[in-house]
């Protein structure tokens, strides 16, 4: 195996609150740190542990398409592996939840012979299930990006929370590395989730502080009173539970019975 | 950069008893970390994009761009 190594490393929401101890040794660790954290003050937190800083950021200024800048990205921090350095790569949040760049460079380092790791981190999600006091193991959750959720036939589990993220850039095809939401997508939407909600159904515009001590951002609005005005670039949208789960009497009853009749009852093969 | 705002943000995030002053009885903690005028509304308005751009610079830039997924 070749010497240069990847590790793709998260900071949270929060930084440097989010970050965990893993994250924190590789960076302090690396050769050089690739990174896209948006705020201030968690890239001064990354300057304080390692001082061979390169921003991603610019990235985003050298195209107008955002595929074309992820894959930009991508190739950056492929560059490090290949001068057969130690690279870290830290992305706010989770490393790998909503993150294009970073799964293109773990496959490519992978495919190049490299050894490249992905650490776990808070995500937006993790966020979500403090700030709205939900747990997923209770009904379930469902996790959409919106304008894929918008383009494809996805069967909606009326059961279970349906969370829909990058609702910045709803109904945006074209990619542009400008952020905002097209008022056709918000529009198709709002009538794709009216489908299958009432109108009036309430549904949460949800933005974890990035800040500490900050409150959240908690907005709840009858679905068909969504405007462009009520989404930021980080705003998660929220749809709690519509209907109670119907109870599966069959398996219920088999589960039952084949557990009165002793385990022989019940061979997997 | 305005050092001090940053000197609370990081406390902030070290110290939950802190954290409850913040809540409940903000202007002794602005008054205690000699803030500005204008960084205490940024605090009271919990103004996160405002903080961002006062505390970015050259060497810490603010990201114009939180979006780095792409749907398929
Ligand atoms: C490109 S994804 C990055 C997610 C990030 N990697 C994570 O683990 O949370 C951006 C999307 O994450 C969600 N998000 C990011 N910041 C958020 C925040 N402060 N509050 C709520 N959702 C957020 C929004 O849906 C946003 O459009």
């Amino acid at each position: 195996m070749p010497d240069g190594r990847l590790t793709v490393v998260g900071t949270g929401l929060i930084t440097p609150q989010h970050i965990t101890q893993e994250a924190k040794r590789h960076i302090e660790l690396a050769d050089r740190v690739y990174h896209l954290v948006p705020d201030p003050l968690g890239i001064s937190f990354l300057r304080s542990l390692n001082s061979n800083l390169v921003y991603l950021g610019d990235c985003y200024q050298k195209t107008d398409n955002r595929a074309k800048t992820y894959s930009m990205m991508a190739q950056r921090i492929l560059q490090g592996v290949r001068e057969e350095l130690n690279v870290v790569a830290v992305f706010y949040g989770h490393p790998g939840v909503f993150v294009s760049p970073s799964h293109q460079a773990i496959k490519q380092a992978r495919k190049e012979g490299y050894d490249a790791t992905m650490l776990p981190g808070v995500s937006a999600e993790s966020c979500l299930y403090a700030d709205l006091d939900i747990d997923p193991g209770k009904l379930g959750a469902q996790n959409y990006e919106a304008t894929y959720f918008l383009c494809h036939k996805i069967n909606i589990n009326l059961s279970a929370p349906l969370t829909l993220w990058q609702l910045g850039v709803v109904g945006d095809l074209s990619f542009s590395t400008k952020i905002k939401p097209s008022a056709t997508g918000l529009y198709l939407l709002k009538q794709k989730l009216m489908k299958h909600y009432p109108d009036t159904f309430e549904v949460i515009l949800y933005e974890t502080a990035i800040i500490p001590a900050f409150a959240p951002r908690i907005k709840r609005k009858p679905l068909e009173d969504i405007q462009l005005d009520d989404i930021n670039e980080v705003t998660t949208l929220y749809l709690p539970e519509y209907i109670a789960a119907q109870k599966d009497d069959y398996f219920c009853t088999e589960l039952e019975t084949k557990t009165n009749q002793g385990e022989k009852s019940c061979q997997i093969n | 950069m305005s050092d001090k705002l940053k000197s609370l943000i990081n406390d902030l995030g070290k110290n939950p008893g802190l954290q409850q002053a913040f809540k409940t009885d903000r202007d002794s903690i602005f008054d205690q970390y000699q803030l500005s005028e204008d960084d205490r509304e940024l605090l009271r308005q919990e103004d996160t994009e405002g903080i961002r751009r006062k505390l970015g610079d050259d060497e810490s830039p603010i990201s114009t761009n939180s979006i780095v997924h792409k749907a398929e």
